[in-house]
């Protein structure tokens, strides 16, 4: 049968699978730089996307290697059997990783957004802080240089929390600072 | 402590037997449901019940990947087994780690919660409560203004968060992907592999945002949301299956058990009634998948689009004036010196959208995702975004044109055409070709690129009624013409390969002589008139070999012009020169088209052709057919 596939296949396609310089079925090596500097921190327990999604230390040199698109397969496979064994039900309790992994991932966007005083991002990262998105956006884009000051997500993150807490309005609204 | 449990075990058996009679009654192993369940797809003109699950731990007895009645009649016995006094490390039992076949059959046979022991699955009730999705979407992945490799496109499922502000946070719903799993390194047999289905396909839920950065960001690629019409139940089933699906794999296909057409497997699982698997023929491809389902009543509620960072600068440059489009030349071509632009008869307004446009432009140019800092654009990116913040001036929300129609409107994939036509000698001929896959330039770009083609396997026979002669007259084993819009500050190339066959390749005795080839070449495309005219010159490169002839190289020429006249009519003319040369001659080569094409409908278009090979012409009318 497997014979019968290859042959059938192979006919069918080996020229343009070879020839295409990516192949967008498949799980490609994405973003070599693979600067996601903290990334070898996102595994490690806690709760929150990052610990439901990605849990065994050993995947994590893949991961680091092909970021986004990397996170598949085999890790796949233990964090969904295991389910979010250590992350209490409620998204609502998802925190401090969850900011930092969705504050990498999406840095280059927030810093535009933010910038801009609006956008997608930014309005999700109201959310992931618990935050009134209009006043969350305003917030962003008058302390854009406190709060981006560096290009480092964990540094943008604790920069975030203290303009947040020291907002006479939004530190007592938001829901999720800690 | 032993008696008790041998009590409940004994009470279990009989009761289980009562239930697999029961199942056996209704022959519940010949439903649609729980042949879905066991992800055995429906395969064109072909009875095979085969499970497209490779793992062997995923079924219960021996022979369930192909026999659904074992594997149910199995399944009820293990659901009853109880958990062993020192369980190994990963043990889950059967009804936790099989929860959309168990549920399924408690449904079905009314499996009495008093008579059975229902386990207790922590882990999965926690899965199961952390997704808790209210909606789910097809997303396409759409084609790159120069990847045509892109144009089949890739698709997932967007599964919705249940949320009550649901458009802010669209971004933070999650995904559910089937992808390859491929080494870091890949080694040589990779391709070989990819088609042989040497490596693991698994699914994956994953942040959409992580998606959102890949295919928007990183490799400038519209999505298109088809959001689909399930029910909370079926969403619960989806879930379920994911969960089970989350421990096993798939050998991967490239052509065809792949991404898309594992998708369509996943959602009949999760809505049975659907048939979706049995539309595709031998090979899936992902556009064609979206077309099945959008074609199925009553099931796309919705079509979104998330434009990708090429097509949001472009839609930033298209609401700037003459003056701002001059701002963002400037600004671009002069690094990091922002302060010394001149921004004369430029409020905060003008200037916040002159730095919008060129932020675009820089995040595509770095092809800029996460924390990635840009190499060439560093500080200058930094000087606008603080400008920009400085202004204090509200973004206007972006107008999201799309710059193509969405991909279902596009014809299916597989083309069939029948011409009939004359040489102006009078000889009578029929061309009949066949193409599995996928568009070419003069075909409607509905749902296409304008000027983009991929064409593999794509071959014509001609009947020559004169001589009653059938022969093969092209084989384009592959052909990709690449002939990308021009944009604003940015320069694309345009390109030609083809590699095949062909039946006359020159004057002289050339024009009776067939030979393999090989061509690549470079060259510019100029857009004109909203994308409506295109005019192109491609200097290429040609080794061939033909029997008489013997190895050739030599260059071609190909120059073409194409219009839209109606949105229905499009009209496109090229023309090619060559000259062939080996160790002891040269011969000269020249072939001019004109073609008319109207489209019908989605799936028929017809051809009025004038074509003159080496001086022979010849006028035939035909029709074609996409399937």
């Amino acid at each position: 049968m497997k014979l019968k596939k290859l042959i059938q296949n192979s006919l069918i396609g080996f020229v343009f699978m070879s020839t295409f310089y990516s192949n967008s079925w498949a799980e490609n090596p994405f973003a070599k730089k693979g600067d996601y500097k903290d990334m070898d921190q996102w595994g490690m327990g806690g709760c929150g996307l990052a610990s439901l999604f990605i849990k065994e230390k050993d995947m994590l040199p893949q991961i680091a290697a092909s970021f986004v698109n990397g996170i598949s397969g085999s890790t796949q496979s233990s964090a969904i059997t295991t389910g979010s064994s250590n992350c209490v039900a409620s998204r609502n309790d998802l925190a401090a990783k969850e900011q930092e992994v969705f504050i990498t991932v999406n840095l280059s966007s927030l810093s535009k957004e933010a910038a801009q005083g609006s956008g997608d991002h930014i309005s999700a990262l109201a959310e992931v802080f618990g935050c009134p998105n209009e006043q969350f956006a305003k917030l962003s884009q008058t302390k854009y240089q406190q709060i981006y000051s560096q290009n480092e997500p964990t540094v943008v993150l604790k920069n975030y929390l203290k303009e947040v807490k020291s907002d006479q309005n939004l530190s007592k609204i938001c829901l999720r600072i800690i | 402590m032993f008696l008790d449990s041998k009590k409940v075990s004994g009470k279990n058996l009989t009761y289980t037997d009562e239930l697999i009679a029961d199942a056996t009654s209704k022959k519940l192993w010949e439903t649609r449901a729980w042949k879905k369940i066991l992800f055995i797809p429906d395969r064109f003109l072909s009875l095979n019940q085969k499970s497209l699950i490779s793992e062997k731990s995923f079924f219960l007895s021996v022979d369930g990947k192909n026999n659904p009645e074992h594997e149910l009649i199995a399944s009820l016995n293990s659901f009853q087994e109880s958990i062993p006094i020192n369980p190994p490390k990963d043990y889950m039992h059967p009804q936790c780690k099989h929860p959309a076949r168990f549920y399924w059959l408690v449904n079905e046979l009314k499996i009495d919660d008093k008579k059975f022991v229902f386990q207790k699955c922590p882990e999965l009730h926690k899965f199961i409560d952390y997704l808790d999705y209210e909606g789910v979407s097809l997303v396409f992945s759409n084609y790159i203004a120069d990847g045509p490799g892109s144009l089949f496109g890739h698709t997932f499922l967007r599964l919705h968060r249940n949320t009550n502000n649901s458009s802010e946070s669209a971004i933070l719903d999650d995904i559910a992907n089937f992808s390859a799993f491929v080494p870091a390194i890949k080694g040589l047999l990779y391709p070989i592999k990819g088609l042989a289905g040497g490596y693991q396909g698994r699914f994956s839920v994953m942040p959409y945002y992580q998606k959102i950065q890949e295919y928007n960001n990183y490799e400038s690629r519209d999505l298109w949301e088809y959001k689909l019409n399930l029910t909370k139940n079926e969403i619960r089933m989806l879930e379920l299956v994911l969960w089970e699906m989350g421990s096993t794999y798939i050998d991967y296909y490239y052509l065809d058990d792949n991404c898309s057409y594992v998708m369509l497997a996943l959602l009949e699982a999760a809505k049975p009634d659907l048939y979706l698997t049995g539309k595709t023929l031998i090979y899936a491809i992902p556009s064609d998948t979206i077309r099945i389902v959008t074609k199925t009543p009553n099931f796309v509620t919705n079509i979104t689009y998330r434009p990708s960072v090429l097509s949001r600068y472009l839609n930033r440059m298209a609401v700037l004036s003459k003056n701002e489009n001059n701002f963002v030349e400037q600004v671009l071509s002069n690094y990091d010196s922002l302060s010394s632009l001149d921004f004369k008869n430029c409020d905060k307004f003008c200037k916040a959208r002159v730095i919008d446009a060129s932020l675009e432009y820089i995040d595509y140019k770095e092809k800029l995702v996460g924390s990635n800092e840009p190499i060439i654009y560093q500080n200058l990116r930094n000087k606008l975004l603080i400008a920009r913040a400085n202004d204090a001036v509200k973004s206007e929300p972006l107008k999201n044109d799309p710059q193509s129609s969405p991909p279902h409107l596009g014809h299916d994939s597989g083309l069939l055409s029948l011409n009939l036509g004359s040489s102006f000698s009078g000889d009578v001929f029929s061309d009949i070709r066949f193409r599995p896959a996928l568009h070419d330039i003069e075909a409607n770009e509905n749902g296409y690129s304008n000027g983009l083609g991929v064409g593999f396997l794509d071959t014509i026979l001609r009947a020559d009624y004169k001589n009653s002669l059938i022969y093969l007259k092209n084989f384009h084993l592959l052909e990709i013409t690449s002939l990308p819009e021009q944009v604003p500050n940015i320069d694309f190339l345009a390109w030609h390969f083809d590699t095949g066959y062909e039946y006359g390749f020159g004057y002289g005795d050339a024009a009776s002589q067939g030979r393999e080839y090989l061509k690549l070449g470079i060259g510019s495309a100029l857009f004109g008139f909203q994308n409506q005219f295109l005019l192109f010159s491609i200097v290429e490169a040609d080794v061939g070999y033909s029997k008489d002839f013997g190895a050739h190289i030599g260059p071609t020429v190909l120059l073409g012009a194409m219009a839209k006249l109606s949105h229905s009519c499009k009209i496109v003319a090229k023309s090619e020169l060559s000259k062939r040369f080996n160790k002891d001659r040269n011969i000269d080569a020249m072939e001019n088209s004109l073609n008319l094409s109207y489209f019908m409908v989605q799936n028929f278009e017809t051809q009025l052709s004038l074509t003159n090979k080496e001086g022979v012409s010849e006028v035939s009318l035909g029709l074609r057919i996409y399937f």
